[in-house]
């Protein structure tokens, strides 16, 4: 049976987590017409993660099924070349998500940046320790981007996802209470800082002592009620825990589903497609250029989406894999 | 405690004699009754092991069950083409056929100081099973025995919270940790569990979080 044919659209996004909703919101607004394509399902967030089974610390530590089911799909894997690599069968500390807003709807919501040297580690460790210092066949490799660039985006994810801290570097200048390691940031952070716990404070009042400088670390739980830069309302943390492998019962902890997708869905060119497993990136005569992608829709049915701009959202593994099924790049 | 004073019931899905009784006698070594307060017999971990086997887990229903089957390295994880039933089902059999060939009675009939023994060498791999490693069993009847001592009750294990009140574990948050935040004040409640808010055991403020009721009397000392 051939593949239905869709319309031709700008962009077609695989995958639906931080990266594809972002990026769709982002496109959207542009005006672009964009096909959002996600192998999981749709939750309904206004009933499918409240109080109380929202706290079944049970199943979502491992039995939950807004992670990927493993018994269609999974990777395998090896801790080095020496071994075989077999397949994840249980779901372990990785826990890979399969549901419109992607693995990040149960992160833990820690929001830290890269460090700027992060981004050259090649270059940084040769430049402090001499070229021959790192192993001929260590694949260590700069980023390609560096702190400078990224630092824009940066901000503008954290406007996004509401992070709450204190900056520790603001354009050059060391500010008392943030990281003085971090790297110089162009503005606060768009949230406060959140209260320190007892514990905490007896922790940084030691490492102070022995001449340390603690600080609190930046989150995507948010510090106080706030308007997001999609104009998407979130509240402030009850200081519930629970945030880990859960996706947050008062929606206080930033992601896809309560930061983007509220705005993105709203919008008059997008269209979100669950239950959608691509299957390939499709390219042309040349090899060159990427036309759109196939893939299996929740009936069964094989479809073409044709576009002019394909992106890639379904985190490395699946990326990678996407790509090489479709003849891009070799391994 | 009976099991008829559970909330989940005392049936059984999955397990028959003479398994429970194997289950309930190596629970009990595993997490015993003590001053601490009840172990994982009374706890009603073999039913939360029962409930365990016969639900989606315990087929593997969302574990990858396709080859290639290979033993693997710890980190790999479980690697055995055995569901979580049959693991149980095998294992106990033939733990069963290795008492009765050594001491000519069940594991469950043994003195409690050779049950111990014998699980301290299932847990070092030191006897062999015809069909799979006896390490292997250990850890899984392990991990579940943690997983009904401190789950929610819903699982019909952790009976009247024991595992909980044993490490002074609220449960279901209260509304009010924002405020608590920065107190330095021990935070002793009655712990809440789903179970509780289901079955309506627990008044629930205005946003529907459980209100914690605060314990001013330590029966168990500092423990």
């Amino acid at each position: 049976m051939s593949a239905t044919k869709m319309k031709t659209v700008d962009v077609v996004v695989v995958g639906s987590g931080v990266v594809g909703s972002i990026m769709s919101m982002e496109l959207a607004s542009a005006g672009m017409s964009v096909v959002c394509l996600e192998r999981g399902k749709q939750f309904d967030i206004d009933t499918d993660f409240k109080s109380p089974n929202v706290y079944d610390e049970l199943k979502f530590d491992r039995h939950s099924d807004i992670f990927q089911n493993l018994a269609r799909d999974t990777i395998t894997f090896r801790n080095n070349g020496s071994q075989t690599a077999l397949p994840m069968r249980e779901m372990g500390a990785f826990k890979p998500g399969e549901m419109v807003g992607g693995t990040s709807a149960h992160w833990g919501g820690n929001a830290r940046r890269f460090l700027p040297h992060d981004f050259e580690m090649r270059s940084r460790i040769e430049e402090r320790y001499g070229a021959s210092f790192i192993p001929e066949d260590c694949n260590l490799q700069d980023w390609g981007v560096t702190w400078d660039d990224i630092e824009p985006y940066y901000d503008q994810f954290e406007e996004i996802f509401g992070v709450g801290g204190k900056a520790g570097n603001l354009e050059g200048e060391i500010q008392a209470g943030g990281n003085p390691h971090e790297g110089p940031r162009s503005r606060e952070y768009p949230n406060p800082p959140t209260r320190r716990t007892h514990e905490g404070a007896l922790f940084a009042e030691a490492v102070t002592s022995l001449g340390y400088v603690p600080f609190q670390g930046p989150t995507a739980a948010m510090t106080a009620d706030y308007r997001n830069l999609y104009r998407v309302q979130m509240l402030e943390c009850s200081r519930g825990g629970f945030c880990s492998s859960h996706v947050c019962a008062q929606g206080a902890k930033a992601n896809p589903l309560v930061a983007v997708l509220p705005a993105l869905t709203r919008q008059p060119t997008f269209e979100l497609r669950s239950l959608c497993n691509v299957l390939r990136v499709n390219v042309d005569s040349t090899g060159k250029r990427a036309t759109g992608v196939s893939y299996i829709d929740a009936r069964g049915n094989e479809v073409e989406q044709p576009a002019d701009m394909v992106i890639l959202g379904a985190y490395c593994f699946s990326n990678t894999r996407l790509l090489l099924l479709s003849g891009i790049g070799t391994p | 405690m009976t099991l008829s004073d559970n909330p989940i019931g005392a049936s059984y899905l999955y397990l028959l004699e003479p398994k429970i009784r194997f289950l309930e006698a190596a629970v009990e070594h595993l997490i015993p009754t003590d001053e601490l307060g009840p172990g994982a017999r009374d706890a009603g971990v073999v039913v939360y092991i029962d409930r365990a086997l016969a639900s989606t887990w315990g087929v593997h229903g969302r574990q990858y069950r396709g080859g290639p089957w290979l033993e693997g390295t710890p980190q790999q994880g479980y690697q055995s083409r055995f569901t979580p039933q049959e693991v149980y089902r095998i294992a106990i059999r033939e733990i069963n056929e290795h008492c009765r060939a050594e001491f000519d009675r069940p594991f469950a009939q043994l003195a409690g100081d050779r049950q111990l023994r014998l699980l301290e060498q299932l847990e070092k791999d030191e006897i062999t099973l015809p069909s799979l490693s006896s390490k292997f069993f250990f850890d899984m009847l392990w991990r579940n025995t943690e997983e009904g001592y401190f789950a929610d009750p819903l699982y019909g294990g952790n009976r009247d919270k024991v595992g909980w009140k044993l490490l002074g574990f609220p449960g279901v948050p209260s509304g009010q940790y924002r405020e608590l935040v920065t107190s330095h004040e021990p935070y002793h409640v009655e712990p809440v569990s789903v179970l509780d808010i289901q079955t309506g055991k627990v008044p629930l403020d205005a946003e529907g979080f459980p209100k914690h009721t605060v314990i001013t009397h330590h029966s168990n000392g500092e423990r």
